[in-house]
C-alpha cells in the first residue's frame, strides 16, 4: 500500500494505472470505439424504423421529403465535411505539438458546427411557416388524401426526431471542443500526449458520418418527382 | 515527425476532402434523374446513393478517423459496430420484405395473410 502511495501521480498526463502513455491512448481510442458503437446502435435503430416506414409508405415519403430544401442540406453537408476537414487538421496539429494550431483549428471547427446549427435552425423556422411541424396546430393538411396526409407526417416525425438528436450530437460536441480548445490554449497537450484531442476528433467525425447518411436518406428521395410536378 | 511526412498527411486529408465533396455532389445530382414510373430505375439510383453515403463514411473512417494506421484492436472495435448494424438491418428488413410478399400472395390487403409455404418440401406445416 505504502508503494502505490508513492508511486500515485498527481493528475498530469498518464494516469496511474496505465504502463505508459501509448497503452493510454490505446485503451482510450478503443473505449471511444465502443461508445461510437453504441451511437451506432442508437442512430442504427431510428435509421431502421424509418426504412421500415419508408418502404410501407413510399407515396407519402416522396410528398414529404419534396417539402425539404435541398439546397439547405447540400449546403448544411458541406459545412460539416468541412468542419471535419478542420477537425482532422487539429489533430494533425497537435500530433506536431503545435498548440497554437490546434487552438486556431479547433475555433474553426466549432463556428462552422455554429453555421450548420443556424442553417438547420432556419430550416426548422421554414418548416414552421409551411406548417410541417407534426404537432397539434403546427401541422396543416397537405394532401387531400387524409391517409396520405397522417403518413406525411410520420415521415416528419422521423425527420425532426433524427435531425434533432443529430443536432444535440453537434451541440455537445462543440462544447467539448471549446474546453480541448481552451486546455490546448493553457498548453496542456503535448507532441507526447494529445489523446483528448484525438478523442474529440473521432466522436465530431463521427457526427459527421451520421449526417452523410441522414442528408440523402431524408433530403434526397426521388426529388425528380418534385421537378416534373407530381 | 518530419516535414515531409506531415505535407504528406496534410495532402491525404484534402484528397479525402475533395473525394468527400465530389461524391456528394454525385449523390445530389443522381437523385434528380427523373425516373418516371421505373421502379427499376429508381431503386438502382436509391442503391447508388447508400453506396455512396457508405463510401463516405469509409473515407472519414479510414483517414480522418485514422482507422487505417490503426491497431488490429481498433478494426476489430471499429468493424463490430457496423457488424450488428447489418445484423439488425437484414434480420429485421429481411422479415418486412417477407410480410409484403405473403401478404400479395393471401389477397387483398385488409385480411391476415395465411402463411403457406410454396411447396411441399416446406419444412413449415400451418
Amino acid at each position: 500500500m505504502t508503494q502505490l502511495a508513492t508511486e500515485f501521480h498527481p493528475p498530469g498526463d498518464l494516469a496511474h494505472h496505465f504502463n505508459d502513455l501509448e497503452q493510454q491512448k490505446e485503451a482510450a481510442t478503443l473505449g471511444m470505439w465502443l461508445f461510437l458503437a453504441t451511437e451506432v446502435m442508437l442512430f442504427g435503430a431510428l435509421f431502421l424504423g424509418y426504412t421500415v416506414y419508408r418502404r410501407m409508405h413510399y407515396e407519402a415519403f416522396v410528398h414529404a421529403s419534396n417539402h425539404l430544401y435541398i439546397s439547405l442540406g447540400t449546403i448544411n453537408t458541406v459545412v460539416l465535411l468541412t468542419s471535419s476537414l478542420m477537425m482532422a487538421l487539429g489533430v494533425h496539429a497537435a500530433r506536431r505539438g503545435d498548440s497554437t494550431w490546434i487552438v486556431r483549428y479547433l475555433l474553426i471547427t466549432i463556428a462552422l458546427g455554429l453555421l450548420f446549427i443556424g442553417i438547420k435552425l432556419t430550416e426548422y423556422y421554414l418548416d414552421y411557416r409551411e406548417r410541417l411541424i407534426p404537432w397539434g396546430d403546427w401541422w396543416r393538411p397537405h394532401s387531400a388524401d387524409s391517409r396520405i396526409d397522417r403518413e406525411m407526417q410520420l415521415f416528419f416525425v422521423f425527420y425532426f426526431i433524427m435531425t434533432m438528436l443529430h443536432a444535440i450530437h453537434m451541440v455537445i460536441g462543440m462544447s467539448i471542443l471549446g474546453v480541448i480548445a481552451w486546455l490546448a490554449h493553457k498548453k496542456r497537450f503535448s507532441e507526447k500526449y494529445y489523446t483528448p484531442v484525438d478523442m474529440i476528433g473521432l466522436y465530431w467525425h463521427f457526427v459527421d458520418i451520421v449526417w452523410v447518411f441522414l442528408f440523402p436518406v431524408l433530403y434526397l428521395i426521388n426529388p425528380a418527382a418534385r421537378a416534373a410536378g407530381h | 515527425m518530419s516535414a515531409t511526412h506531415t505535407n504528406e498527411s496534410v495532402r491525404i486529408y484534402l484528397i479525402v476532402y475533395v473525394a468527400l465533396l465530389a461524391l456528394l455532389f454525385t449523390t445530389v445530382g443522381l437523385a434528380f434523374i427523373p425516373t418516371g414510373h421505373h421502379a427499376g430505375l429508381r431503386d438502382l439510383l436509391t442503391t447508388t446513393g447508400f453506396l455512396i453515403a457508405g463510401t463516405k463514411g469509409l473515407l472519414i473512417i479510414l483517414w480522418f478517423m485514422h482507422v487505417k494506421g490503426g491497431t488490429r484492436l481498433t478494426w476489430v472495435f471499429a468493424a463490430s459496430a457496423f457488424v450488428w448494424l447489418v445484423i439488425m438491418f437484414s434480420l429485421s428488413l429481411n422479415d418486412y420484405m417477407a410480410r409484403s410478399e405473403i401478404r400479395s400472395q393471401g389477397g387483398s390487403t385488409g385480411e391476415t395473410p395465411e402463411f403457406r409455404p410454396k411447396d411441399s418440401t416446406g419444412m413449415r406445416h400451418p
